[in-house]
């Protein structure tokens, strides 16, 4: 009898642990989400192999960027997050030329982007998830605009879209950086919210096919010619919500100990059974 | 829920691929331009001490930031020596010189053109300054130069601008000087420095033509 009880009472422990243990699995499991990001980007464009254009002196430019991004978990740690974004790139300089002249410059150009990022987070609690991202990101120009206005001896101001003969079409780069990710549960849906900064570099050159062959007209000067790269870069910094996309199940483990299981929750009727 | 989100991301991507449609600019840039670490003043070449007297004979040089686009080869011929401050019975100036002068000009950037020289037996490529404005251009230099038609080979330093106006037909009004900045001569051959010799082409154009 005494061994009954012990084998009854051992029962009900391994019961109650379980289900704590479902009841934990079933909170902390990932579901595909789907969500907005949005936030600034700060774009310069790097120089390579152009010793005179490298030692000018950027600004930083503030652009916004914002998009649509769909979060997949491959296992415990790592998460697929493919995004479709709207980002600016460019640079703005103002230097003194060597003849004189001040020499305001700015590129903004508008892309639309598909990034492909790989976070591997650490989930330290549903909360608090810091994660590594890395990713490729390619882009298609849109539009935009040059600008350049200058002081004597050769007084200019002009202003030009941007298109196939100043800026090249596509983009294709790397990018990387770290972030917060925090599942909030907010009564019987849950939310996604993630923090990120990242650093994204150009390895297409932006020029164009037609500035490279001279064949583009240029407003500013009467003759050019133009070496080396010009390789967009930018810090991001993104705040991004997401939804995920939980199937409504009748897991009675999962719900065994949901306190509100007996409220009706909608008029199709119990959750929970 | 999976097609639905593939199907979203293929709008954004065809609509971003519309979007560029709008993109309307298809020939002009504007170039960024900076500042060259080799750039150097027009005065390098001309001595101070010989401005006024350079100028008189020379004329006024083009100046500006944004020279006209000289790009390609030039023919200067005939050469003529039209100006000089060396002693004309040593140094006579009424004479022809029989062979032409070949000139190239090409990558020019910000203040700079590369340029290609032949005349007689000699050629030199070197990267040289170039200012101006509208159609009128200045190309200036400093060239070191070893002679070696002596026993013993002599040394100069140079200094050659180049003057004139960008036309259809080639280079008009088109004028060079040289001016003897250094030498090192121990045969006592060379003019010495602070002299100058100003050359036009003869017909007033030096025409353009196929290198």
């Amino acid at each position: 009898m005494k061994r009954l009880y012990l084998f009854l009472l051992f029962l009900l422990g391994l019961g109650l642990t379980t289900e704590a243990q479902t009841y934990a699995n079933a909170q902390n499991k990932e579901y595909v989400s789907i969500g907005l990001t949005g936030g600034l980007n700060m774009p310069r464009m790097l120089y390579f192999q152009n010793t005179a254009l490298s030692k000018l002196p950027q600004n930083w430019l503030f652009t916004s960027m914002g998009g649509l991004f769909v979060e997949i978990p491959v296992g415990e740690m790592l998460i697929i997050a493919p995004e479709a974004v709207y980002v600016q790139r460019g640079l703005e300089t103002n230097y003194e030329h060597i003849s004189g002249m001040k020499v305001h410059y700015v590129m903004n150009a508008s892309y639309a982007d598909f990034r492909l990022p790989f976070e591997l987070r650490l989930p330290i609690s549903p909360f608090f998830q810091p994660y590594l991202t890395v990713g490729a990101e390619t882009g298609m120009r849109m539009f935009g605009m040059i600008h350049i206005d200058r002081t004597a001896p050769a007084e200019l101001d002009q202003t030009i879209e941007v298109g196939d003969a100043n800026l090249n079409l596509i983009h294709a780069g790397v990018f990387a950086g770290l972030g917060i990710r925090s599942r909030v549960n907010l009564g019987n849906f849950g939310l996604v919210l993630k923090l990120s900064a990242s650093y994204h570099q150009g390895l297409l050159d932006s020029y164009s096919k037609m500035e490279k062959e001279l064949s583009a007209d240029p407003m500013n000067v009467n003759a050019y010619n133009i070496s080396g790269y010009r390789l967009p870069q930018g810090i991001e910094v993104c705040l991004g919500i997401a939804v995920p996309l939980e199937p409504k199940h009748d897991d009675a483990c999962a719900s065994f100990s949901n306190n509100r299981r007996w409220v009706k929750r909608s008029n199709k009727g119990f959750y929970g059974f | 829920m999976k097609k639905k989100i593939i199907s979203i991301l293929w709008l954004l991507l065809v609509g971003s691929m519309m979007l560029t449609s709008c993109t309307k600019n298809d020939e002009s840039t504007i170039v960024l331009i900076g500042t060259e670490y080799y750039i150097d003043d027009i005065l390098s070449v001309i001595p101070d001490s010989l401005q006024t007297q350079f100028s008189a004979v020379f004329g006024s040089i083009p100046e500006g930031p944004v020279p006209p686009k000289i790009d390609g080869s030039y023919i200067m011929s005939p050469k003529n020596r039209v100006a000089s401050n060396l002693d004309e019975s040593e140094w006579p100036l009424d004479i022809n010189e029989p062979l032409p002068v070949y000139l190239r000009f090409s990558n020019q950037h910000n203040g700079i053109v590369t340029l290609d020289l032949a005349e007689a037996t000699e050629t030199n490529t070197d990267t040289v300054f170039i200012q101006g404005n509208n159609e009128n251009f200045t190309v200036y230099f400093v060239e070191d130069k070893v002679i070696e038609d002596f026993s013993v080979p002599v040394k100069m330093k140079r200094g050659i601008i180049m003057k004139g106006r960008v036309t259809d037909a080639g280079l008009a009004d088109f004028r060079y000087a040289t001016i003897v900045l250094e030498t090192e001569d121990e045969l006592n051959q060379l003019a010495n420095p602070g002299s100058y010799y100003i050359y036009k082409d003869g017909d007033g154009m030096a025409s353009r033509f196929e290198w």
